[in-house]
């Protein structure tokens, strides 16, 4: 981020990625608050993108990760929304004993 | 986006063309400032509560974000896609700075408890400024990615929402992370 400085002297690490998701999470959950929910879509569009992660739309996206309302919302609704395939059905065994 | 909240009518924000600093904005930083500058005034002045405070860390961001595009062009690095989106995480995050400044002596301590449990103030700034990064240079699937990713979805998961194998999505957000630390080194 422009204008974003380390403090001075210290020896810089790269950040783990668990460090880098726990902080991130965080971040986005808590350092944009918007109590008033201003520009916010409605629940049924956070839901649909929770639902539907690959055919969120770009403005979608932006807000969420603007907005720490809806970035919680979304969270609460991705933990609710069934992992559908955007492609094919997985094949179990039981399916495929039907099918022979 | 399909169906808004109503919001509630908000006042213009006048901003200078350089900072407190005396940095220039240039005019297209300017313009998209005044356009977010209420809204962006309004989410800070609830944290801060003070205009001032407020309309002078705006200015500031503009002018950093300015000479971040700058830099970007000289150096032949990507582009920022949403000036905009840049433009506001640099405040909040030059607001988040003048909120710690102002912080009494208790809530100090208080918070010095509480980092002997979480993350330092160092690692936070680099995520926020990785972050910010990566919404400002990657793609949209990798973003989406990493959204996934940050609410704890597996990789299977993920995998699975964008009909890919969970080691594509995993592959897909690493390239993601490094392309935005390589911007970062850039820049520096």
């Amino acid at each position: 981020m422009p204008g974003a400085k380390g403090k001075s002297g210290a020896r810089k690490r790269k950040l783990s990625d668990k460090a880098f998701l726990a902080i991130g999470n965080r971040h986005l959950a808590e350092d944009f608050p918007n109590p008033t929910r201003q520009g916010c879509p409605e629940d049924s569009v956070l839901k649909l993108a929770a639902e539907h992660p690959a055919q969120m739309s770009e403005e979608t996206l932006n807000h969420i990760t603007l907005c720490s309302p809806c970035y919680n919302l979304f969270g609460d609704f991705l933990g609710k929304a069934p992992v559908k395939s955007a492609h094919r059905k997985p094949t179990t065994r039981s399916a495929k004993a039907s099918q022979s | 986006m399909p169906s808004m909240r109503e919001t509630k009518p908000i006042r213009p924000v006048l901003l200078n063309e350089v900072d407190h600093l005396g940095r220039p904005i240039a005019p297209e930083v300017l313009s998209v400032a005044r356009e977010i500058g209420p809204r962006a005034v309004a989410y800070a002045d609830n944290l801060i509560g003070d205009p001032a405070v407020t309309v002078t860390c705006l200015e500031e961001a503009a002018a950093s974000v300015s000479a971040a595009i700058a830099e970007k062009q000289r150096m032949g690095a990507p582009g920022v896609r949403d000036i905009g989106a840049y433009l506001f995480r640099t405040f909040i995050h030059l607001i988040d700075k003048a909120k710690h400044r102002e912080m009494s002596f208790e809530d100090a301590v208080q918070e010095y408890g509480e980092t002997q449990f979480n993350p330092t103030e160092q690692g936070r700034a680099e995520t926020a400024v990785l972050i910010n990064e990566i919404m400002a240079v990657c793609d949209q699937v990798s973003r989406e990615i990493i959204l996934l990713r940050l609410r704890d979805q597996s990789w299977e998961e993920i995998g699975r929402h964008f009909g890919i194998s969970p080691y594509a999505a995993e592959t897909r957000y690493r390239k993601a992370l490094d392309r935005a630390r390589k911007t970062l080194r850039i820049q520096k």
